[in-house]
């Protein structure tokens, strides 16, 4: 087996295991599973498979891995900080419906009937950043070096994707949020804290991964 | 003399919208089984002090339901809490007595502020347990609907 191929089998196991996350809470609102078995089960796991993976690769020398997956893991936090301000400004001007963090806090500690408190409200931020993180590693494994269109485009589509989710759907204001206010509100908040998310990653992401090949480049070789 | 004003359709028509009025309220009261009371106490003290008392009268609170934090989640701001209020030994006799009586126990016990003031209410155990068949789930009705009234009264 090839150094490339070695380097592709681990950006590949990245890829399946950073998606894992961000399925997580759709699949527990369409009525698939209960959160806080989904945690241990997958959750937990996957992060530490994650961090592992990004490990060997840091002992195989493998730096152009090592570095994607690390810029993209903090690119994603820092891009998640950007999402963060538009959403939360949008639902305190009421173009939210809720406060989603909160909720998959509640949700994760199964303590809705009593509400959230400091560690629901921990682990919801937690999660909520997690997931930023792992749209960044899977844009920076796939993308490497990038241009702000990528990521614009990027976020765009993880806003969509987000918005014809079950998640959505379990709020009860329709597809793209059509049944919530004027049905205008909940769309335009959650497209510009996606395109928001996308641009901040892509500038970051620019500039930390300028020079490393990205996964289309190894799967040519 | 004859008189200016005929008063009979007026004083007809008064009496019939009188008794149209008691009949409504009636009808209102009868369909509606809550009871109100109104707390002396602040929202949280009452909160604690039912907690307290229902522990005092052999009952015990078996979940809570904290609308007012959940709805924190939406951007609305109250103080509303619903209590789950029963007795497992009591539970036990109402569901040999007949097993459907699980949608009216436990009692469900409303704790809401509303223009600066605390307010306890619930639905009557006797009008709640009265859809269901048993004798046994009869007295256990009568016996709430007791336990009830002197729990709440305590905070008059």
């Amino acid at each position: 087996m090839t150094i490339q191929t070695k380097k592709l089998l681990i950006t590949l196991f990245l890829l399946a295991l950073a998606g894992i996350s961000p399925n997580l809470f759709p699949a527990v609102q369409a009525g698939m599973a209960f959160f806080p078995l989904l945690i241990d089960k997958f959750l937990f796991p996957s992060a530490v498979l994650i961090i592992v993976l990004i490990i060997i690769a840091k002992i195989l020398a493998y730096k152009d891995v090592n570095r994607l997956a690390i810029n993209g893991i903090f690119a994603g936090i820092l891009s998640t900080i950007a999402l963060e301000i538009f959403r939360e400004s949008g639902f305190r001007l009421g173009m939210m419906p809720g406060d989603l963090p909160r909720l998959m806090g509640v949700i994760m500690l199964n303590q809705f009937a009593s509400g959230p408190d400091i560690w629901s409200d921990l682990a919801g931020w937690a999660y909520h950043f997690w997931n930023g993180a792992m749209f960044g590693l899977i844009f920076s494994l796939l993308v490497g070096e990038c241009k702000l269109w990528h990521g614009l485009l990027y976020g765009l589509l993880i806003g969509i994707g987000f918005m014809v989710s079950p998640v959505v759907k379990s709020l009860g204001i329709g597809l793209f949020g059509v049944g919530f206010k004027d049905g205008y509100q909940f769309s335009l908040t959650v497209v510009i804290a996606h395109a928001a998310f996308g641009l901040v990653l892509a500038f970051l992401l620019m500039k930390w991964n300028k020079g490393i090949p990205n996964i289309w480049a190894r799967w040519r070789k | 003399m004859k008189k200016l004003i005929d008063l009979k359709p007026i004083t007809t028509a008064m009496i019939a919208f009188i008794v149209m009025a008691l009949l409504s309220y009636q009808q209102t009261s009868a369909q509606s089984n809550v009871v109100t009371v109104k707390s002396s106490k602040s929202y949280d003290a009452t909160i604690e002090g039912i907690k307290k008392a229902v522990a005092g009268s052999g009952m015990m609170v078996m979940s809570e339901l904290n609308q007012g934090k959940m709805l924190s989640m939406t951007g609305l701001s109250i103080k509303a809490e619903s209590l789950f209020i029963g007795n497992p030994n009591v539970g036990k006799e109402a569901f040999a007595d007949n097993p459907a009586v699980g949608l009216a126990i436990p009692i469900r016990l409303n704790v809401y502020e509303q223009d600066g003031a605390t307010y306890i209410n619930y639905y009557s155990p006797s009008a709640n347990l009265g859809n269901f068949t048993g004798n046994k789930v009869k007295m256990i009705a009568q016996e709430l609907d007791k336990k009830m009234a002197m729990l709440t009264g305590m905070f008059k």
